[in-house]
């Protein structure tokens, strides 16, 4: 099976809707652990060493959800201690742990999609539907960058000019504001010429097309069928009650004999994506000649 | 993107989606019970935020004006790295007021979206987008009201800020509490007072700098060019 990223983006971007959304709307322990786990493993295989940031972003976000659910509600049965008269209690706890589980989880489902889908990707998937804001994210994304390199250049010619002093913050925050003032200038001069080069070349004259070598292969169908019907099966059974979770007023396990096999499906497909990922890693390592 | 004729049935379902939606998932998710509101309104969002750019889609601008409104966007998400200093709302509104309403929509949302790239995803990206985008809308639609007027371009930056306080503070208090109700909502409006307060200051202070100097720049190039 391919990766994610080498798949058709079409498959890419339904996977991880459909794992993001089971887990957005079945919101229980066995659930989310899986999919946090999952979608944290996937988001380190892609991200290697860059991803720090975001790691630290999810431990926080899940940490302070625990601590402020619980200043606003009181439901629950088991008290924990009494702060302000108020009771603070060991459900509240654990519904705000669980918000800030889901929130990381989609956090690294989406960190690893923004990497997958780059914006070629982007403009093959949307470019059909939406050519005009396919080409703005592109075109965006493209200049944020561009801008960036632009914006240091000035900076450097004017310091070299004697024009820029880093000193207090005022006068840093006065050289700021005027590089950003000759950047844009020079942003809207070449934003111009960039529509002009685009209309000598066609732009506009008909409709857009786009290379896209993305064949869609069985491997996608794949893909899709798996998680599209794994996730009608996990949402529609949890509305229906086969399985689930009560955090208020106590928490409890409800549902029938057969959840197991719920939550065993839902961490097959959250941890799918990554298995396949270490898989090809792996196959690379051996089939590189050792001799 | 399907693409209705009428333009008043436009307009029409423009503000009943945003405005009939999300009650209708209220009351749907107050039946269904507690978290899938959180899901539910971030839809709503994303569905708001599809319809205004269907306007955008279907209206016919040329590529120079789709490009300024790129550049726009890379100034902003450019301008999000500038520490203490965010410019997107006072660009936004630049944008709105000398690109047009449909063009300032989406500056707001994109610039939205691709901060995000750099920033992280996540379920309170399509309310950003939503309510940068609305402010970009609000600034094209009293375009020529707030072209020339400092103080009302002030004003403007101030209550764009409390607007951007209020609608967020929706998705924050959807999504620690779980649920929405007016007394966790007002506690989210007045824990984030101090940040409101520094948003409206910013942006005040933000369009004071660059409000001549960009409208001044805009003219050139619409003079320059033509366009």
């Amino acid at each position: 099976m391919r990766t994610l990223e080498r798949s058709n983006p079409f498959a890419s971007l339904v996977c991880i809707v459909c794992v993001t959304l089971t887990a957005a709307l079945c919101q229980y322990p066995g659930m989310l652990i899986p999919a946090l786990l999952g979608g944290a493993a996937f988001y380190s295989l892609l991200a290697g060493r860059s991803g720090k940031r975001t790691h630290i972003l999810c431990a926080l976000l899940v940490v302070v959800s625990a601590l402020v659910n619980p200043i606003f509600s009181h439901n629950g049965v088991t008290v924990l201690f009494v702060l302000n008269d108020r009771p603070v209690t060991l459900e509240a706890v654990c519904v705000g742990l669980m918000n800030g589980m889901t929130l990381a989880a989609v956090i690294y489902y989406f960190g690893a999609l923004t990497r997958i889908m780059t914006s070629d990707k982007l403009l093959y998937v949307f470019g059909k539907v939406s050519p005009k804001s396919a080409l703005l994210i592109s075109g965006a994304l493209r200049f944020v960058p561009l801008l960036g390199a632009k914006s240091r250049r000035i900076e450097e010619t004017q310091t070299a000019l004697g024009l820029y002093r880093k000193g207090n913050m005022l006068s840093s925050a006065k050289n700021k504001l005027k590089v950003f003032s000759a950047l844009t200038s020079w942003a809207l001069e070449n934003g111009i010429i960039t529509a002009d080069s685009m209309a000598a070349r066609g732009y506009s004259d008909g409709r857009r097309t786009y290379f896209a070598p993305y064949p869609f292969r069985a491997c996608d169908a794949v893909w899709i069928a798996v998680y599209t019907v794994s996730a009608a099966v996990l949402i529609t059974f949890s509305a229906l009650g086969t399985y689930g979770f009560t955090y208020y007023p106590q928490m409890v396990r409800t549902g029938g004999a057969y959840s197991a096999a719920f939550y065993a499906l839902y961490a097959a497909i959250c941890f799918l994506p990554a298995a396949v990922e270490l898989k090809e890693a792996a196959r690379w390592k051996y089939l590189i000649s050792k001799t | 993107m399907i693409v209705l004729k009428n333009a008043k049935a436009r307009t029409a379902i423009r503000f009943i989606v945003p405005l009939a939606l999300f009650p209708a998932v209220a009351a749907a998710s107050a039946i269904a019970g507690g978290r899938a509101y959180v899901a539910g309104a971030s839809v709503c969002a994303l569905l708001a935020v599809l319809v205004f750019l269907a306007g955008f889609e279907q209206k016919k601008i040329g590529s120079r004006r789709l490009i300024i409104t790129t550049v726009f966007v890379a100034l902003s998400v450019a301008g999000r790295f500038l520490p203490l200093f965010k410019p997107v709302t006072a660009l936004t509104m630049i944008a709105g007021i000398y690109l047009g309403r449909e063009s300032g929509f989406a500056a707001g949302a994109f610039s939205a979206l691709i901060s995000d790239f750099y920033f992280g995803f996540g379920p309170w990206t399509p309310f950003q987008m939503l309510t940068w985008g609305l402010i970009g809308y609000i600034a094209g639609v009293s375009g020529e009201k707030l072209k020339n007027s400092t103080p009302r371009q002030l004003a403007f930056g101030v209550i764009s800020g409390l607007m951007f306080s209020a609608l967020m503070d929706v998705w924050a208090t959807l999504d620690f509490t779980g649920g929405f109700t007016a007394q966790t909502y007002f506690a989210a409006l007045i824990n984030s007072l101090p940040f409101t307060a520094l948003y409206a200051v910013s942006n005040a202070v933000f369009i004071l700098l660059m409000s001549r100097p960009f409208g001044e720049k805009l003219t050139r190039i619409k003079i320059k060019y033509g366009i």
